[in-house]
C-alpha cells in the first residue's frame, strides 16, 4: 500500500452532468480517485451517489447527449483516457480494462452460446485462430470454477444458474488479460453463499494474474470483505477515503458513521437503529456547502457557507469534513 | 401462546415436461415442515433463493392449498376452512412484498390503495375512511397529503411504507414480511426496519420475517428457523442460532455473512457448490450433504427430522 505503488487509473476532479431542457444533475461533481497494480478499490455508496456514473464516464460509455464530461482527468497506465476517440478507447475498454456488472442475465445475448460470447473478445482483440480460442475459451471458464467447461461452452445463459452466468462474466473480463476489472455491484443480485464464492473468486484470480481491482458497491459488508482502500461517495462526490481498516476502524465522515451506524446486524438486537434523517439531495438541486449538511448531526453555520475541503486525519486517511477534523481552515490537506 | 402453528405442512410441485406438459416429477418445496410465531414477536424463516420459505407464505395465505400438514391460526386449521369462512380470517393475516411498487397499484391514488382495505374492515362512511387514512399514514411515517398521490411519486423506502399501511389498513395480528428491505438501500432499510420494530411494540403485531439476510434475522427476529431445499434444517431462539449454530448449513450461511470488522477480512471458503435448483433431484439421505463441508458417509442414510440440541432449539443432522 505504499505511495511507491504503481498507481494504474488514476481519476482527477472528475465531473459529468446531465442537461435537460430545464436543469442540470450534477451526478458526478469532481471526483478524484486512483488504484494501484494488485490493489483492490472499492467505490461505496448509495443509489444515485454517483459511484456507477464515475465508472461509466472512464470507459466513455456515457451517452452524449444528454450526458456530458465536464472536467477532469482519466489517466489509465499514465495514458490519457478522456481525450480519446470512441475507436482509440475501444483498444482500451475490454483488452486491458474488463467489465463485470451487475445483471450477468441482462449483459449476456440470450440468443448465444456462452462459448460464443466468450470467443467475441478474444476474436476482436487477440485476433487468435479459431481453434486457440477455443481452447483459450475452456481454459478461462476452466479459471473461474465452472465445472465440465466443454459443455457449458455450449450452452445459452438461461440454461446457468445466477452465479454460473456471474463467473462467465467475469471469464469474459479476464479474456484479453486486462491490468484493470472494473467490477459494478456483481454480486448484488446473488444469494449470500454465491456471492461469498464470487468474492473469493475475485481475490484469488486478482492475486493469480496481479489484476487491479475498482469494486463498485453499496455494500460495506462486502467492502469490509475485500478492499484494500475504500472511497465513500455522496451525491457526487468522495466525502471519505483511506486504507479499509483505518475507515472501518475510526470511520470519520459523519456520512461513514451514519452508514455504519444504520447496518442492521445481531449485535444490534433490541436498540434502534440510526436512521440519517431526510433524503439524498436530487443531483440538479443539491444544497449550498457540504450536500451532507441538512441530514448530518454535527453540522455547524460554515457547513451551510462553503463547500468543505478534504482533511487529513492519518497517512492516506482523509475525510471532506473539517467539523470531524476540529479545525477552522475548512481544511484541504 | 403461538398466534399461528404450522404442523407437517408439505407441498410438492409438478415437473412438467413435452408437449402435453405431463409430470415426470415432484419438487418436494415444502417438505413436513413445523413452525410456531409466537404472539407479539418475530419469527425468521431465513434460507438460499429457491429453498421453499416463500412458499411457505403463500400457504399460509392460503395462495395455495397444502399437500400436507396443517396451519393453525389461533387454533383454527384455516386449511380445513370453507372459502366463507376463512374470509373473516384473511384480514387477519397479511404480507408484506419485497418490491413495494410492484405490489401497488398504479393506477390507484395512495388513498385509494389504503381505503379497500377499510371498506373490508367496515368503514362505510368516507368521512371515516379518509379519517382513518390518515392515522394510517402517520403511523408509518408518511405525511398526510400522500393520499392523493400516485405510487410512482415516492422513492423505494416511502412505498415500502404504503405496502406497510396497505398491510395495516385491515388491522391484521399477523404480518408476514417477505423480504421486505432487500430492495433497499442501507440509510432506508434502517427507517423501514426501525419502522417494523416500533408498529410491533405499539400494536402488538407478530411478524413471520422472510430473509435471506442474516444480519437483518438477527437484528429483528426473536426466534429463527434455516430452511434449505424445502426443509427446516435448524430453529432456536435468535440468540441461540446466532451464538452455538449447530447445523453446518446455519454455519455456512453465517461464514457467508460476517459482521464488519476492521482490519479482519474474512476468507473462509465455505461452499464449495452453489445452490442446487429447486427442481434438482434430491440426493438420498440429507439434502444438505452435496454441499456440506463436514459430510460423511452416514450422511447418504441420514433421514432424521428435528432432534432436540438445547432449549427450543432443534437441528436436524446427527452431528448434534
Amino acid at each position: 500500500m505504499s505511495a511507491q505503488q504503481e498507481i494504474v487509473l488514476s481519476v482527477e476532479g472528475l465531473k459529468v452532468y446531465f442537461r435537460s431542457e430545464d436543469e442540470i444533475a450534477r451526478a458526478v461533481d469532481g471526483v478524484d480517485f486512483d488504484v494501484r497494480r494488485r490493489e483492490t478499490v472499492c467505490l461505496v455508496g448509495e443509489s444515485g451517489c454517483g459511484k456507477t456514473v464515475s465508472a461509466l464516464a472512464l470507459l466513455g460509455l456515457i451517452p452524449r447527449p444528454p450526458g456530458e464530461i465536464a472536467g477532469g482527468r482519466v489517466r489509465f497506465c499514465g495514458e490519457d483516457l478522456l481525450g480519446r476517440s470512441d475507436e482509440a478507447l475501444q483498444t482500451v475498454r475490454g483488452r486491458r480494462i474488463g467489465m463485470v456488472f451487475q445483471e450477468p442475465l441482462t449483459s449476456l445475448n440470450p440468443v448465444f452460446t456462452i462459448g460464443e460470447q466468450i470467443a467475441e473478445p478474444l476474436r476482436v482483440h487477440a485476433s487468435l485462430p479459431e481453434p486457440a480460442i477455443r481452447e483459450r475459451s475452456r481454459q478461462l471458464l476452466q479459471d473461474v470454477g465452472i465445472d465440465s467447461p466443454d459443455e457449458r461452452l455450449a450452452d445459452y445463459p438461461h440454461q446457468l444458474s445466477g452465479g454460473q452466468r456471474q463467473r462467465v462474466m467475469i471469464a469474459m473480463a479476464l479474456a484479453c488479460g486486462p491490468e484493470l476489472i472494473i467490477a459494478d455491484e456483481p454480486t448484488t443480485a446473488l444469494d449470500v453463499t454465491v456471492q461469498a464464492q464470487i468474492l473469493r473468486l475475485i481475490q484469488r484470480l486478482q492475486q493469480f494474474h496481479g489484476l487491479s481491482v475498482l469494486y463498485i458497491t453499496h455494500d460495506l459488508r462486502v467492502v469490509s470483505q475485500i478492499a484494500d482502500r475504500v472511497y465513500v461517495m455522496y451525491a457526487g462526490g468522495i466525502v471519505e477515503t483511506g486504507a479499509a481498516e483505518q475507515l472501518f476502524g475510526s470511520p470519520r465522515h459523519p456520512y461513514t458513521r451514519a452508514l455504519l451506524a444504520s447496518l442492521p446486524s445481531r449485535r444490534k438486537r433490541g436498540r434502534r437503529l440510526y436512521s440519517i434523517p431526510g433524503t439524498v439531495p436530487h443531483p440538479a438541486y443539491k444544497p449550498e456547502g457540504c450536500p451532507f449538511h441538512p441530514r448530518c448531526p454535527q453540522a455547524i453555520a460554515a457547513c451551510r457557507r462553503s463547500y468543505p475541503g478534504m482533511c487529513t486525519f492519518e497517512d492516506g486517511h482523509t475525510a471532506r469534513c473539517p467539523v470531524a477534523a476540529g479545525r477552522g481552515d475548512g481544511c484541504d490537506a | 401462546m403461538d398466534i399461528l402453528r404450522i404442523e407437517k405442512l408439505s407441498k410438492h410441485f409438478p415437473i412438467r415436461r413435452g408437449f402435453f406438459q405431463r409430470a415426470v416429477g415432484w419438487v418436494p418445496a415444502v417438505e413436513n415442515v413445523s413452525l410456531a410465531v409466537a404472539d407479539g414477536r418475530t419469527l425468521g424463516l431465513v434460507g438460499e433463493s429457491g429453498c421453499g420459505k416463500t412458499t411457505v407464505a403463500r400457504l399460509i395465505l392460503q395462495l395455495l392449498p397444502a399437500d400436507g400438514g396443517r396451519i393453525l391460526y389461533k387454533g383454527t386449521d384455516i386449511g380445513a376452512l370453507t372459502e366463507k369462512d376463512l374470509r373473516p380470517l384473511r384480514k387477519e393475516i397479511q404480507i408484506v412484498f419485497q418490491d413495494p411498487y410492484g405490489s401497488l397499484n398504479p393506477r390507484m391514488t395512495v388513498g385509494q390503495t389504503l381505503a379497500e382495505g377499510l371498506r373490508l374492515r367496515g368503514a362505510r362512511d368516507r368521512l371515516g375512511r379518509r379519517h382513518e387514512t390518515v392515522r394510517l399514514l402517520e403511523l408509518v411515517g408518511l405525511a398526510p397529503a400522500s393520499a392523493d398521490r400516485y405510487p410512482h411519486e415516492f422513492s423505494g423506502g416511502q412505498r415500502q411504507r404504503i405496502g406497510i399501511a396497505r398491510a395495516l389498513s385491515v388491522e391484521p395480528s399477523l404480518v408476514i414480511c417477505d423480504e421486505p428491505v432487500s430492495a433497499l438501500d442501507v440509510s432506508i432499510q434502517a427507517q423501514i426496519l426501525n419502522l417494523l420494530k416500533d408498529l410491533q411494540d405499539r400494536l402488538g403485531l407478530s411478524y413471520l420475517f422472510i430473509s435471506h439476510d442474516l444480519n437483518v434475522v438477527g437484528y429483528l427476529c426473536h426466534h429463527v428457523a434455516v430452511m434449505y431445499r424445502g426443509r427446516i434444517m435448524e430453529q432456536a431462539p435468535a440468540e441461540a442460532l446466532f451464538e452455538n449454530p449447530r447445523h453446518p448449513y446455519t454455519h455456512a450461511l453465517l461464514a457467508a455473512a460476517p459482521e464488519i470488522e476492521a482490519g479482519k477480512r474474512e476468507t473462509a471458503d465455505a461452499f464449495a457448490a452453489e445452490p442446487p435448483e429447486a427442481a434438482a433431484a434430491l440426493p438420498a439421505g440429507c439434502p444438505f450433504r452435496p454441499r456440506c463441508p463436514v459430510g460423511e458417509d452416514r450422511c447418504r442414510f441420514f433421514d432424521g427430522d428435528l432432534t432436540k440440541a438445547g432449549e427450543e432449539h432443534y437441528v436436524r443432522c446427527w452431528r448434534a
